[in-house]
């Protein structure tokens, strides 16, 4: 037993060095990218265009005709969701709460998508 | 018949082999269930620190590079992303071994330069990945978790090269 646990011996003293270095990186990397910041405004979209910005921390609820009927979106204590969808299978209701910066509800059925913006929108895209 | 007018040396032999075993260990790889698409263990790289180490670097990047090639081709990723994202991680990481490789032996082991190299690989990837393939900051929120995974199999990778050079190989 003890002679299977002597292959910490073969760490030498730059293997620690960079063993302890790499795990700072990590955990300031944590610190930065897991840290996300709160969204101000939420954005609301109907297909390409743009239907409204609203500050998230009015409360209220936004009805949405979107492309088979009405969504409901509400915004609560500083959070937003979709409260409901004419959608068949309810991915956007059932992700429920959002507010970090970025973040989105997306429903694909019904042509609505509600995104999180901070002060200004940045871009979201996938190109190849 | 016509001659073969290339003359094959030895260390194109021995290229060839090692690179078959890095396209194998790759290819067994691209199979292990992962539960995050993209965090994988990485053995390939045991072969190539153990080429640097036991050859020359020059023969590691042979090695390194026929590998990216021919597993691409093999897995049918070749001139895709993933063909891009794996020939970046082993660009960056055969960089980062350029750097260390004349470090002395008696101060850092073949186990530091695993860790390094692997962390290189994953931050090729996300340079690639955040500038051309998916141009948002919101994918930055996975590198952490690619960081650490990249320590953790680094450290594994190198225990395991470390005993591969401890044995007398033939062939």
């Amino acid at each position: 037993m003890i002679r299977k646990l002597l292959f910490i011996r073969k760490f030498k003293t730059g293997d620690w060095l960079i063993i302890t270095l790499s795990s700072f990186l990590i955990v300031l990397s944590m610190f930065m990218w897991w840290d996300l910041p709160d969204g101000k405004y939420i954005e609301i979209e109907k297909g390409q265009s743009t239907l409204g910005t609203y500050s998230i921390n009015q409360d209220r609820i936004i009805l949405v005709d979107g492309q088979i009927g009405q969504s409901q979106i509400e915004i609560k204590n500083g959070k937003a969701r979709i409260k409901k969808s004419p959608c068949r299978k309810q991915y956007c209701v059932h992700q429920g709460w959002v507010n970090k910066k970025n973040q989105m509800v997306v429903c694909l059925p019904n042509y609505v998508s509600l995104f999180i913006i901070g002060d200004k929108k940045n871009y979201d895209s996938i190109n190849y | 018949m016509t001659q073969s007018i290339i003359k094959i040396s030895k260390s194109d032999h021995m290229i060839a082999k090692l690179s078959a075993i890095a396209v194998a260990l790759a290819i067994i790889d691209f199979f292990i269930p992962s539960p995050i698409p993209g965090v994988k263990p990485g053995i390939a790289n045991i072969i190539i620190l153990f080429t640097i180490y036991k050859y020359d670097f020059i023969t590691g990047v042979w090695v390194s590079l026929l590998r990216v090639l021919v597993a691409s081709m093999i897995l049918g990723t070749f001139l895709g992303p993933t063909f891009f994202l794996s020939l970046m991680g082993a660009v960056m990481s055969l960089l980062s071994m350029y750097f260390l490789k004349d470090i002395n032996k008696a101060f850092m082991s073949v186990i530091g330069l695993s860790v390094v190299s692997s962390s290189a690989h994953v931050l090729g990837q996300f340079l690639v990945v955040r500038l051309w393939i998916i141009p948002h900051d919101g994918i930055l929120y996975l590198l952490p978790l690619f960081l650490l995974s990249s320590l953790i199999f680094g450290v594994v990778n190198g225990l395991i090269v470390e005993n591969l050079l401890a044995r007398k190989l033939n062939g």
